[in-house]
């Protein structure tokens, strides 16, 4: 029991590092990206905590059978990972602008400042 | 198959390594630095894990036909099982890089984006600042 369980540890961090990413980027800038991996992160870990559930209920009582529901959070969890991927999508196409206008200003900010010394 | 389930599960888990290396060719084209360098290595190595894995399974599938049980399974999984040792690494490797990148991403994301933000606000404000001055010079 305690060796099944372990297994769900590594599906669990890997959750946790996706939340972690999407606070990081959510902290930067709020926009529907960064909401979806936020949203979809948090749902992929209640998949695997309901997994780790059910993996108790059924090593607890003889004869309990739920490959059924198993299967409906495996599906829960992998289409929580492809929004994750599309938030993430939704990032990377956000980052060229955002990096290029950041350095542009800086140098234009720095001009402004000079001509106003 | 054993339902429909586990079939999106699977066509999902084909489908991320995709979306995964679109995302990183787009944020490599942008701006590249180490992060953008290993997702875009992470993705690849998980889609070479996925074409290995599926050569593993063909050879299998080919040596066992070719076969025709006069050679030893052993034999003619021999090449599969090379395959998936390889795939199996190239996975392994490929998720940690694009991992590690996925998090170098969004730690400068986020002070990027500020920055944008703080810089665009200062720059009006200075561009406001020199009309006026101007103005006032002119009266």
């Amino acid at each position: 029991m305690i060796g099944s369980l372990i297994g769900f540890a590594i599906p669990l961090g890997f959750g946790v590092s996706m939340l972690t990413c999407a606070l990081l980027a959510h902290r930067g800038q709020r926009f529907w990206g960064t909401w979806t991996m936020l949203i979809s992160s948090a749902l992929a870990i209640l998949g695997v905590i309901a997994m780790v559930a059910l993996t108790i209920m059924q090593l607890n009582s003889v004869g309990y059978s739920s490959s059924e529901s198993s299967e409906v959070l495996l599906a829960l969890i992998s289409l929580s990972i492809l929004a994750y991927a599309c938030g993430f999508v939704g990032i990377c196409k956000r980052w060229p602008p955002i990096s290029q206008t950041a350095d542009d200003l800086e140098a234009q900010a720095a001009i402004l400042a000079a001509e106003r010394d | 198959m054993s339902s429909p389930y586990a079939a999106l599960g699977t066509l999902v888990y084909l489908i991320i390594p995709i979306v995964m290396l679109v995302a990183a060719i787009v944020a490599h084209r942008g701006k590249s630095f180490w992060a953008t360098w290993l997702m875009i290595i992470g993705s690849s190595g998980l889609i070479l894990a996925i074409a290995l894995m599926a050569g593993a399974v063909f050879f299998t599938l080919q040596n066992l036909a070719s076969s025709g049980g006069s050679g030893s399974t052993a034999s003619a999984m021999s090449s599969g099982i090379i395959f998936s040792i390889i795939g199996g690494l190239c996975g392994f490797g490929g998720f940690l890089a694009y991992g590690v990148g996925l998090i170098g991403l969004c730690v400068r994301w986020g002070p990027t984006a500020r920055r944008a933000a703080e810089l665009e606000e200062l720059t009006t404000s200075l561009i406001s600042e020199r009309s006026q001055a101007s103005q006032s010079s002119v009266g």
